[in-house]
């Protein structure tokens, strides 16, 4: 009985094989079409994804860098600042000959007359 | 690491049984498109980076979990349909089957052929937990433990699933005198 049984589970088991590998292999033209559509969509976004995470540790270390430069660069031009502050001194300092230089026709026409007065 | 073509090809050798499992399970063309579709998505998404022999096994078990979302989702619209009078048969989870598929096709008069459309017809009509551990073990050949992964459930309901289900189609085919 029990052989018998399992011959019976053989011979449905073969024929569910054999009726599944059939049907597989003749599946209708607009299955396979939706299908093959359906594996390049999945594809092209897996594509999408290894593209984007490709870049985001790029992006990442590049973005890291411009801070760190940032950071080491910013003090050292913290540092300058004293120096432009003194230069502006100097500026200063100097202001006097800037009137001179604004006044100068003056003192040329000045100088004239004394030549002119020193002659005559 | 670009493995696109590879996943591509494991797709591809994938999708057509995918599909089947599914369509046995729904009866529903654009259902079983969509349960292909939702277990690719995932796959490429969630386990690509998995090596290439961890994606079979992977796949087959979205595969399940999505045939199952599937059946949750018509239960319930049952159910409410139901309780509004719409359909008065209620079988229950366990006991959802979809309408054998009673269909003759005139090319298929032989003895043989009488047989593996009886066949089809009784498979289709299995309650879906015992027909997908049917198709997962006698027709793809998974072990008992690989079936039980891709149902994500017990050894022992692969089983106890296996063994109603080849009972109940022997009892179907009986006519045939196997």
């Amino acid at each position: 009985m029990t052989t018998e049984r399992d011959k019976a589970e053989e011979q449905i088991v073969e024929a569910a094989q054999q009726h599944w590998q059939k049907d597989e292999q003749e599946l209708d033209a607009d299955t396979l079409r939706a299908l093959r559509g359906i594996r390049h969509s999945a594809i092209e976004k897996f594509k999408r994804k290894s593209a984007w995470t490709t870049w985001l540790p790029v992006s990442g270390a590049a973005l890291a860098t411009a801070l760190v430069v940032a950071v080491v660069w910013w003090p050292q031009q913290a540092d300058i600042a004293p120096d432009i502050q003194i230069a502006d001194l100097d500026i200063l300092a100097v202001d006097t000959d800037l009137e001179l230089l604004e006044e100068l026709d003056f003192y040329l026409w000045l100088e004239e007359i004394r030549d002119e007065s020193s002659a005559g | 690491m670009d493995n696109s073509r590879a996943l591509d090809r494991f797709l591809e050798s994938q999708e057509r049984r995918a599909y089947k499992m599914a369509f046995y399970a729904t009866g529903d063309r654009e259902e079983a498109l969509e349960i292909v579709q939702d277990a690719m998505f995932k796959l490429v998404e969630k386990y690509a980076h998995k090596s290439e022999a961890d994606w079979g096994p992977l796949f087959t078990r979205i595969v399940q979990n999505r045939i199952k979302n599937s059946y949750r989702k018509r239960a319930m619209t049952q159910r409410w349909q139901q309780w509004f009078g719409a359909n008065s048969e209620d079988k229950g989870d366990a006991e959802i089957r979809l309408p054998a598929d009673t269909h003759s096709d005139p090319l298929r008069e032989s003895h043989d052929s009488k047989f593996v459309t009886a066949l089809e017809g009784a498979l289709k009509a299995l309650p879906t937990r015992q027909q997908q551990v049917f198709l997962l073990r006698a027709v793809q050949g998974m072990d008992v433990k690989q079936s039980a992964f891709a149902m994500s459930c017990s050894e022992g309901s692969i089983k106890t699933h296996y063994s109603r289900a080849i009972h109940k189609l022997k009892d179907q085919l009986g006519i045939f005198n196997l």
